[in-house]
């Protein structure tokens, strides 16, 4: 089991890569995003059309193959699935369109607020409130049911499909790639994918989550889970301080806006989301590459909600929000509310 | 008492056994589990409590005592 001290150091480590990613060519305070960079993956299978941000991110292919990984090692790999899968889809779009309405997913959040990006820390306040309100659907009840052992196979699955991704982007032109805008700007190929699975498997080991420590401290007084959260944090502050790239500001971040309500109500969809799918977008990647099929539901939800966002012109881009992405942000948080109240727990 | 948390998502196991300590302080808890996130937890949620823990693996299976 992790201590306290070896949390810190995961963390740390996590941060350290995500350093390493940024100063080989990531995105500014974007140097690895769940949400983002699902998007650019949906947009270089040309799933959207959006021209900047197209690109087949070797990182997430990384993430999945490094907990499919270190869980066959370490025996912890399970294929299961059954919970409630098409509400776990759902979720994961609602978690998508919340995030594009921010422009970052739970860790991108973070590496902004390192950044010195105060919108993030607006959305911070939104990302504990819809985290809050997750545990409070806990605490009265909210389950999404048990899942059982699925075939062997079917955990195989979207591991599989990372890496036939990333092969067929390393060696054919089958898929777009951004010629300017985020994303056009990318770490070296095997840079990224060896991030990436680093990444996965010190994610996958050290159980990180960024909804589950918010969680956690809330209901049950647990820390852990905020310590890796905390080091890693610490370790990117660090780099942008040392690299001079930390600006303390509202205005002028990169691939930001400074809409508050709409960052603070974008977190909260993201935090509500993720609690009632009991993790993070980083969490469900994990999972999903140690064999759960729900979790790979929601990875597909994303996947879709990313090309809803761009195709209908719901997400936010440096200018701000859109009108149908406000629409589409309060719709979803009115669905999470209903979802929270009637998906009931089992009887002991 | 049993309780199986076999397939529940975080926090779910946790919250059971917390709810089963807090309705029965002294009892022993027996509880199955198929993950081992959810093992770790359960464990640490039984040592900050105060109580004695065991793990056995039953093949594929977490049988964790709460003594």
């Amino acid at each position: 089991m992790n201590s306290r001290k070896m949390l810190a150091v995961w963390g740390v480590l996590l941060g350290g890569i995500a350093a390493l990613l940024a100063f080989f060519g990531n995105p500014g305070n974007m140097a690895f995003c769940i949400a983002c960079f699902v998007r650019d993956m949906a947009g270089a299978a040309r799933f959207h059309q959006a021209a900047i941000v197209q690109y087949m991110r070797p990182e997430i292919a990384g993430l999945v193959l490094g907990a499919f990984g270190i869980s066959l090692v370490t025996k912890e790999y399970r294929s299961t699935g059954g919970s409630s899968p098409m509400i776990r889809f759902l979720l994961g779009m609602i978690t998508m369109i919340g995030a594009l309405i921010f422009l970052g997913c739970p860790l991108r959040m973070v590496l902004r607020m390192a950044g010195g990006d105060l919108n993030a820390y607006v959305a911070f306040v939104g990302f504990v409130l819809g985290a809050a309100t997750g545990s409070v659907f806990l605490k009265k009840g909210f389950s999404l049911g048990r899942a059982y052992d699925t075939q062997k196979v079917s955990g195989y699955v979207l591991p599989a499909i990372m890496a036939l991704l990333f092969l067929l982007s390393v060696t054919t032109t089958i898929f777009t790639a951004s010629t300017e805008g985020p994303g056009s700007m990318h770490a070296p190929v095997f840079l990224s994918l060896a991030g990436g699975l680093l990444f996965g498997a010190i994610a996958q080991k050290a159980r990180t989550c960024f909804a589950g420590g918010i969680r956690d401290a809330i209901l049950m007084r647990n820390f852990d889970l905020l310590t890796v959260i905390g080091s890693l944090f610490a370790a990117m502050l660090i780099y942008n301080l040392a690299a001079g790239k930390f600006v303390l500001s509202f205005a002028g971040q990169p691939v930001a806006h400074t809409e508050h309500i709409w960052n603070l109500l974008g977190m909260y969809t993201v935090g509500l989301a993720a609690v009632l799918a009991g993790g993070c977008p980083l969490r469900q990647l994990i999972l999903a590459g140690q064999g759960s099929g729900d979790s790979a539901v929601y990875v597909a939800g994303m996947f879709v909600g990313a090309a809803v966002c761009h195709n209908f012109g719901l997400a936010s881009s440096g200018q701000g929000t859109t009108p149908a992405g406000r629409i589409a942000c309060v719709a979803c948080i009115v669905i999470l509310l209903v979802l929270g109240a009637v998906c009931r727990r089992e009887k002991r | 008492m049993e309780i199986d948390v076999r397939g529940l998502s975080c926090p779910e196991p946790v919250l059971m056994v917390m709810d089963a300590m807090d309705e029965n302080p002294k009892e022993r808890l027996v509880v199955l589990s198929d993950a081992a996130h959810t093992r770790d937890n359960i464990v640490k949620l039984a040592q900050t409590e105060g109580r004695k823990v065991s793990v056995t693996e039953k093949g594929r299976l977490y049988e964790i005592v709460i003594e």
